[in-house]
């Protein structure tokens, strides 16, 4: 079975490898992004089912990486990580057809709950058990 | 930001929203470290001695992660101490350095790399320390807002005869400086004079100088 291909943007290193390690050891081929700039030209070349993005990074808004996500490759599925209750920033979100967002810090069961849900709607599936 | 009349209200909710970011990713990754600590314990392919090397390397960041966490609260204080008590002395380096690893946060993003030099002479600065602060957020903001992806910049701060002088040097085309910046600058200028500072801003070819001048 082919696994759901996560790409973690964050500009938070640590936080961006340790959830991509806890991602793939349940079965997710997870990769993480910590700069805004690099996120476009990954994405062409590692087509993910879902991108995990950081609402609050600097330089260039969560949101503006998100438009040209959805502009270059619109059958990604972008879950919006946020670390504050920015309710207008994710309104603007929903304007975007991106209704997925989770507060950080969060439960990876909740997480992967959520990748789950998302992906489905393409006739993806993944186990949630890991080694 | 629509163009209005800086104010410290209005730059202290930035310092803090920008501190609550910081410690709230610090919280993020202690969150994440301790389930992956959990994923290791559970984890039925590894065997107890790889698992103990595992948790040992993991502790050790967590330590580190805590301590950057603590060090970023001692900063917040002191700048919060500065804040409420207007007799309160500061040295300039120890302004400029209490701001540093959110210009560093900010730089990295962009991938720009940044050298610091801080004449370690700087005087003490009584009086207007929270408007200095405030102030060298605000220029540190515009700053790297201007900063173009792999820029290279250097700040740096000398003790003239009658001043301390901070430079903020970048490769920045101009348009990028007036376009990107977060504050109005007509705004900053007039909140640094209010305080008795003055700040510029100049365009050497590619590069962008922004100087804010103390009077000691």
């Amino acid at each position: 079975m082919n696994k759901i291909k996560v790409l973690i943007v964050d500009d938070e290193h640590d936080f961006a490898a340790t959830l991509a390690e806890r991602l793939c050891l349940r079965s997710y081929d997870a990769r993480i992004v910590v700069n805004a700039c690099e996120t476009l030209s990954l994405i062409d070349k590692i087509k993910p089912d879902v991108v995990l993005l950081d609402l609050n990074l600097q330089g260039i808004s969560g949101i503006e990486i998100l438009m040209t996500l959805k502009n270059v490759s619109p059958e990604v599925e972008v879950i919006l990580l946020t670390g504050h209750m920015d309710i207008a920033r994710s309104i603007e979100g929903l304007r975007l057809d991106s209704f997925h967002y989770i507060f950080k810090p969060f439960d990876i069961r909740e997480l992967t709950e959520k990748i789950d849900a998302v992906t489905a709607k393409h006739g993806r599936k993944q186990g949630n058990e890991h080694a | 930001m629509p163009e209005q009349p800086i104010t410290n209200t209005l730059v202290i909710g930035r310092l803090i929203a920008l501190f609550v970011h910081e410690t709230n990713n610090h919280l993020a990754t202690l969150g994440e470290s301790a389930g992956l600590g959990d994923d290791i314990l559970c984890a039925r392919n590894l065997s107890d001695k790889d698992k103990l090397k595992e948790l040992e390397k993991l502790l050790s960041a967590m330590g580190d992660r805590i301590g950057h966490a603590a060090s970023l609260v001692r900063t917040f204080g002191e700048l919060g101490r500065c804040m409420e008590n207007p007799a309160a002395t500061i040295d300039v380096s120890q302004a400029i350095e209490g701001i540093l690893p959110f210009l560093e946060k900010l730089a990295r993003q962009k991938n720009a790399r940044i050298s610091i030099a801080l004449d370690r002479k700087l005087p003490a600065a009584a009086g207007n320390c929270s408007e200095l602060q405030c102030l060298v957020l605000a220029l540190f903001d515009n700053f790297c807002a201007a900063l173009e992806p792999n820029a290279m910049a250097t700040i740096s701060a000398e003790n003239t005869s009658s001043s301390v002088m901070l430079n903020l040097t970048a490769d920045c085309p101009a348009a990028a400086v007036t376009e990107k910046q977060f504050w109005p600058w007509s705004s900053l200028e007039t909140f640094a004079r209010a305080n008795g500072f003055k700040i510029t801003r100049q365009q050497r070819g590619g590069a962008v100088t922004i100087e804010l001048r103390i009077p000691s």
